[in-house]
């Protein structure tokens, strides 16, 4: 670590002041975040943090940007991030907040919802309703024009949703006592059907909670819709407007049209073309926890550190749980003492990733019922029109009450009362020894077991059952698998070994050496299909052509896995294809790569990685 | 100060100024606006002709006191080490900060020496890096190219040394591998 010279508060009970809002989340999530991030620092030192309400404060802390009244001026989006002072008066001490980012949790927009059935959980982006895609909340489904989003990622199939944050559920702040705005209300004898910032200096957007705000004077802040709030542009806080014209052509969604770089933009009025209004479409963000944590570092007198796991080493990187590292700790503590708490506690496991932990009572050969078995409540045409119970109209009583206090209670791991072993749940599995598809189903296996994937709905999970009573010449551990498409016929690989098994009939083992492959390669890490009886063979960042009949492999056809298949890892276990897709798994993780053909060059591909998630939620939809 | 992950080439492509230089001592503090100024020397020119015009020489590099407030920190004392800067123009003058990609041309591979002479700026204004900085992280754009190392534990930063992301059709850009040409 590193301070200041040694510079420091002289008094151990800080004071701070949050002076401004960014658009990007909820103003207590906002809230929230900063607390958590100075109660990083309380957590191991001997200081106090207490919220105020002016410059008086000790920390003061703004959004701001490009040039924001210090001389040291933001970058627009990415680049620096946040910047802060070492203690002392004035704008000493002081954080500041790039709001050309967009500041998140660091996993994407969070939108917590309100009503519906699924108890405040954040909404599932994207979700399936009626067949489509959607990323961000939406009016579909309904005629009242309360947006919604599912909580999970199908509609479809759960039938799981909330509102989302709407001014036309409530309004936060102002003196309108939270009710939700009436629309349309007269304003300078003007008459608005939406929110608006006229009237006010600062962008934030506002309405009246009766019909005519001139003779009444109650308002009260349109809630902020992260999902659909813009960064940067010309018009950065407000929201996207769908649909939009551009170039007399209609969006419904963000787009990349018009630009040259790619990224994507909407209108945040309905006609670009008159009104020129826009900005960039949020992305996974940067987390104002973790940014903050270490600006507050600065603030309390720490200096960056070259120890790159630590809090305070300059670069941005997302990580869960508590955030010191032991650099860190030593820094604060050099400063202000150890204080009276006991030593540091260990890494905090948060609770957003749910890791199923069910009794070890082994029944293996029982298929488990598995998990979401949802049964089709929802009717075929699932439109979002709630009860009575959940009317996105609520009573007096009903006052909605947002904010992190109450977590979200998504994905909660309804297949622990299944009675299973951690080590029978897939979900509990990191990586897997191979994972194929064969007749119409993934196969995960591990371990002599597998499971297979079932892409239904209602329960898409079948196993564990045992490897070898299915394929009883195979070895309990396999490196891969892969179902020849014409011929059915499975190949499993293991070390330097291969069986092939057509119906109940196997051929193998045989060597690797017959297939052509020398001893340099000491496994094979999956097979992709290929047109007319081929297939690529990969092993540790190689890759062959393989004749499914000849079962050899083209020596002369040796690449590196880069040349064909750019950005994923080079060395990818568990290849293979499923539904005309290939992934590369890598630790937890798959890297999903699309096919596209090429322009101009008949038969010639250009892969492109179009997805990255984990093994068991995204593809296994573990809960 | 705290700093997105730069991709050396949205790094190239989002900065006035790309130059390789060597950095000719300690600093020079202007004590009223806490800047600081890096004598340097200029052996090439990489991006920016359009800015500066073809014979200029940029002489120092400006940069904020404090690191807390992004100040770029010159740690070694070589004076014949070559450095790549990447930095933006204001009123003339190269500014640098700790955010942005500076560091000594030898620790690059010769693919990315060659790269930032001449690779990347055939992605710029095309197409875009996009971190991945937690997982799940898709495509949201065919223009987009997935930046995995930051998810990829032990990476050793292999897409950032090896691949560009660079147009491959219209409206679809992909990672190619830096060694391949």
């Amino acid at each position: 670590f590193q301070t200041f010279k040694g510079l420091k508060w002289d008094h151990h009970n800080i004071t701070y002041w949050i002076q401004n809002y960014s658009e990007d989340l909820p103003r207590d999530m906002i809230d929230d975040a900063f607390a958590r991030a100075f109660a990083v620092w309380g957590e191991v030192a001997p200081l106090t943090f207490t919220r105020v309400y002016g410059p008086e404060a000790d920390i003061v802390i703004q959004f701001g940007v490009a040039e924001h009244g210090d001389g040291y001026p933001f970058d627009g989006k990415d680049g620096l991030l946040a910047h802060a002072f070492p203690p002392g008066a004035g704008v000493q001490g002081d954080a500041h907040f790039d709001d050309d980012e967009l500041w998140s949790l660091g996993k994407g927009v969070v939108i917590p919802t309100y009503y519906g059935n699924s108890n405040g959980a954040p909404c599932h982006f994207p979700f399936t309703f009626e067949g489509r895609s959607y990323s961000a909340c939406t009016t579909d489904g309904r005629n009242d024009g309360t947006p919604w989003c599912s909580t999970t990622a199908d509609y479809d199939k759960d039938g799981k949703f909330g509102f989302c944050p709407s001014e036309r559920l409530y309004t936060e702040h102002g003196n309108g006592e939270g009710k939700p705005c009436v629309f349309p209300f007269i304003f300078e004898g003007r008459s608005y059907s939406a929110c608006t910032t006229k009237g006010r200096s600062d962008g934030y957007r506002w309405c009246a909670t009766t019909a005519n705000y001139d003779q009444d004077k109650l308002y009260g802040f349109c809630p902020t819709r992260v999902d659909a709030t813009v960064v940067g542009g010309n018009s950065a806080g407000e929201l996207c407007v769908f649909p939009f014209v551009f170039l007399g052509k209609q969006y419904s969604s963000c787009t990349s049209d018009g630009r040259r770089d790619g990224r994507l933009w909407c209108a945040t009025t309905s006609n670009f073309d008159t009104d020129k209004k826009w900005g960039f479409c949020p992305d996974q963000g940067y987390s104002l926890f973790l940014v903050a944590a270490h600006e507050f570092g600065h603030a309390l007198g720490l200096d960056h550190s070259s120890v790159p796991e630590a809090l305070m080493y300059p670069l941005y990187s997302y990580l869960e749980g508590f955030p010191l590292n032991k650099d860190d700790i030593d820094g604060i503590q050099y400063l202000y003492g150890r204080g009276s708490k006991p030593d540091p506690r260990p890494p905090a496991t948060t609770t957003t990733e749910p890791q199923p932990t069910a009794p070890p009572t082994m029944c293996p050969t029982i298929p488990p019922t598995a998990y979401p078995t949802v049964g089709p409540t929802v009717g075929p045409t699932g439109a979002p029109s709630p009860g009575p119970t959940s009317s996105p109209s609520p009573g007096p009583t009903g006052a909605p009450s947002p904010g992190p206090t109450a977590p979200p209670t998504a994905g909660s791991s309804e297949a622990s009362t299944e009675s299973l072993s951690p080590a029978d749940n897939p979900c509990n599995v990191d990586v897997f020894d191979a994972i194929a598809e064969i007749q119409g189903a993934l196969h995960f296996f591990k371990d002599g077991w597998y499971w297979k994937f079932l892409n239904h709905r209602g329960s898409p999970l079948q196993g564990p059952f045992l490897t070898a009573r299915t394929w009883p010449a195979l070895p309990a551990t396999l490196d891969s698998a892969f179902e020849d498409p014409q011929t059915k016929r499975v190949f499993f690989f293991s070390g330097r070994q291969m069986w092939v098994y057509t119906g109940k009939t196997v051929l193998g083992p045989r060597s690797l050496d017959k297939l052509g492959l020398g001893p340099e390669v000491t496994h094979v890490s999956g097979l992709l299909p290929r047109r007319l009886g081929k297939a690529l063979l990969f092993s540790k960042g190689r890759v062959w052509r393989f004749d499914l009949k000849s079962q050899k492999v083209d020596p002369q056809s040796v690449i590196r896995v880069d040349k064909e298949f750019s950005g994923v890892p080079w060395n990818s276990h568990d290849i293979f294809q499923y539904q005309d897709k290939a992934y590369f798994c890598h630790g937890k993780f798959f890297w999903r790569v699309s096919f596209q053909n090429e322009v101009n060059k008949v038969d010639h591909e250009v892969n492109q990685v179009d997805d990255v998630g984990y093994v068991t939620y995204d593809l296994l939809q573990c809960p | 100060c705290s700093c997105a992950p730069p991709h050396p080439q949205t790094a190239f492509c989002n900065s006035d100024l790309v130059i390789r230089a060597k950095f000719m001592g300690s600093p020079e503090i202007n004590e009223t606006t806490l800047y600081q100024r890096y004598k340097i020397k200029m052996t090439k020119m990489l991006k920016g002709f359009k800015a500066v015009g073809n014979a200029a020489d940029i002489r120092y590099a400006y940069t904020p006191v404090m690191e807390s407030l992004c100040g770029y920190a010159h740690k070694s004392q070589n004076r014949s080490e070559e450095f790549l800067i990447t930095g933006r123009l204001r009123n003339g003058n190269l500014h640098i900060s700790a955010c942005s990609f500076l560091v000594p041309w030898r620790t690059l591979s010769p693919a990315q020496q060659r790269a930032f002479s001449k690779t990347y700026s055939a992605g710029c204004g095309v197409c875009t890096v996009f971190p991945c900085l937690s997982i799940p992280c898709k495509l949201e754009s065919d223009t987009h190219c997935l930046w995995t190392d930051q998810v990829l534990v032990g990476s050793e930063d292999y897409q950032s040394r090896h691949f560009a992301c660079l147009p491959r059709n219209p409206g679809l850009c992909t990672w190619r591998s830096l060694g391949a040409r």
